[in-house]
């Protein structure tokens, strides 16, 4: 039977709420600062490039200047109160409704991080998220009472997601250069691509061999995803009889799982451009863990 | 009856979220896309991959391609209303390809009879407006606008390109807006130093009102 309205310390769903907020109001500063909002959010009749889709920022008007500054500014603000666990839940709703109102604005404008952040963000807003690392739960320490916990199910959810998103891109490659048995070169062309790459990577050539095993490792890593939420949910029944089970918790698959992935996200933002895409799915990586266990890392972690 | 609720709810979600991530072909549905070379380097690997000819698996392609978009749209339907209101529908079709012949986008003015570059794609010396167009945002509308499908809205852009340079500099009669589309080189070419030439595509020309 899966518990479902278990609670658990909030601490891995805090995790993925300071990644989530400090990330999307980072990625909003970047489209104030450097202007591009006013060509991509703005209609053509304001100075935009193109004309624009219809988002939730209809409510309120539509995406005129004013509104567009308005809204960006209430997602700053509000990715700033939801990394800090400030007023965490009213955060998390206008973190959310700024990016749905955002996002699909401009046809194009956008990438895979636009349904990461939605996605997450909504699950997240039931989870519990402000109940560790914030200072709404400094603040019931001080009132003297116990710590908020966070639903399990919610967790569940993202690690889900997370499974999602890698299977569901492995199963978009069907380009001959990518599947082991074609030419492995879907790599190198992407390093060489201007639009993608951070700097001009030519000098990869004598080392073409490396980038079709990165190739292959990227597919095989994104096909076998689903067994991270097996082994996440063999970690947390390992209790249970099963021959499956007890060959899973030999080792902690999530571990050389994630390391790889961590890898690969760190090796995407050295050389590619690709947004907030990295940041947000490393977030996610803490939901492959229960509050329990990264509670008990970290306290073995802190010197007595 | 809170435990029901949450699990409801919770495999509700779970179920939107898988059958929203079922690959689904968006633009590679437009044959006017299969045109590129880049496609047509794709279809002709794989047909000597399964031993077919190209046109045979293009029809067939695209035959399965509306059926499983079809299929797709059919399982969506409980699912719709829910993914637009939570925000939570999906898209993953991140890097599907090598793509072999990329396109980069080159803005140049127009003063007397010269032309002068003034932004080329990730290339410091010509950098008007470098930091709008680095953005991933801007970065992500250039890369669709180089394929058949974008052409309309790499048109609209040019005109606000086109508007914004007239105003900061007087001396100027028109502006032109283009993709250079050439072959990426092998790593054998890149190795000896070689790189296939590009020619312009999609070019647009907006001239002083």
């Amino acid at each position: 039977m899966i518990p479902w309205d278990r609670r658990e310390p909030a601490h891995a769903v805090a995790l993925v709420r300071v990644a989530f907020g400090l990330a999307i109001a980072g990625h909003l500063g970047r489209m104030w600062a450097t202007g591009a909002w006013r060509w991509i959010w703005q209609g053509t009749a304001d100075g935009g490039l193109v004309s624009l889709l219809h988002t939730p920022i209809g409510w309120i008007g539509g995406p005129t200047p004013g509104n567009v500054e308005a809204v960006m500014a209430l997602g700053i603000a509000s990715g700033l109160c939801f990394a800090l666990g400030l007023l965490t839940p009213l955060a998390n709703l206008a973190l959310a409704w700024s990016w749905a109102a955002l996002t699909g604005l401009g046809p194009n404008a956008g990438g895979s991080y636009d349904y990461l952040g939605g996605a997450v963000l909504w699950v997240l807003l039931f989870s519990g998220c402000g109940g560790a690392w914030s200072i709404d739960a400094a603040i019931r320490v001080r009132l003297g009472r116990p710590p908020a916990e966070a639903y399990a199910a919610a967790r569940w959810l993202l690690c889900w997601q997370l499974v999602v998103m890698y299977d569901s891109t492995a199963w978009h490659k069907l380009s001959s250069g990518w599947v082991p048995w074609g030419s492995l070169d879907v790599l190198w062309y992407v390093l060489q691509q201007p639009t993608w790459h951070r700097f001009e990577m030519s000098w990869l050539a004598p080392l073409y061999p490396l980038t079709q095993l990165g190739t292959l490792m990227t597919w095989c890593f994104e096909h076998s995803s689903p067994l991270l939420v097996l082994a996440a949910w063999f970690r947390h029944t390992r209790a249970r009889a099963g021959w499956l089970r007890a060959q899973f918790n030999r080792v902690d698959f999530r571990l050389p799982f994630l390391a790889f992935g961590l890898v690969l996200h760190v090796l995407i933002e050295v050389t590619l451009e690709v947004g907030s895409f990295s940041l947000f799915t490393l977030g996610l990586y803490a939901a492959c863990f229960s509050g329990e266990e990264l509670r008990r890392a970290l306290t073995r972690r802190r010197p007595a | 009856m809170r435990r029901h609720l949450i699990a409801v709810l919770a495999i509700f979600h779970a179920a939107a979220v898988c059958a929203s991530s079922i690959p689904s072909a968006g633009q590679g549905m437009s044959r006017g896309n299969w045109s590129d070379p880049t496609v047509q380097g794709e279809f002709e690997s794989w047909s000597r991959l399964l031993g077919v000819q190209s046109e045979a698996l293009q029809d067939w392609t695209y035959e399965a391609a509306v059926a499983v978009s079809t299929a797709r749209r059919a399982l969506l339907v409980p699912f719709d209303d829910y993914l637009d209101a939570t925000g939570t529908r999906q898209g993953w079709n991140m890097f599907v390809g090598a793509h072999r012949f990329p396109t980069r986008a080159e803005i140049a003015v127009r003063e007397g009879y010269t032309w002068t570059t003034v932004f080329r794609e990730r290339d410091a010396e010509a950098s008007w407006q470098a930091a709008r167009f680095d953005t991933e945002r801007m970065r992500a509308s250039i890369f669709a606008w180089g394929w058949p499908s974008g052409v309309k809205h790499w048109t609209s852009a040019c005109k606000t390109f086109a508007a914004a340079l007239f105003e900061e500099r007087s001396g100027i009669d028109a502006v032109r807006c283009q993709f250079i589309k050439a072959r990426t080189p092998t790593a054998a070419e890149a190795r000896a130093g070689t790189a296939p030439e590009g020619e312009a595509v999609f070019v647009r020309v907006v001239t002083r009102p």
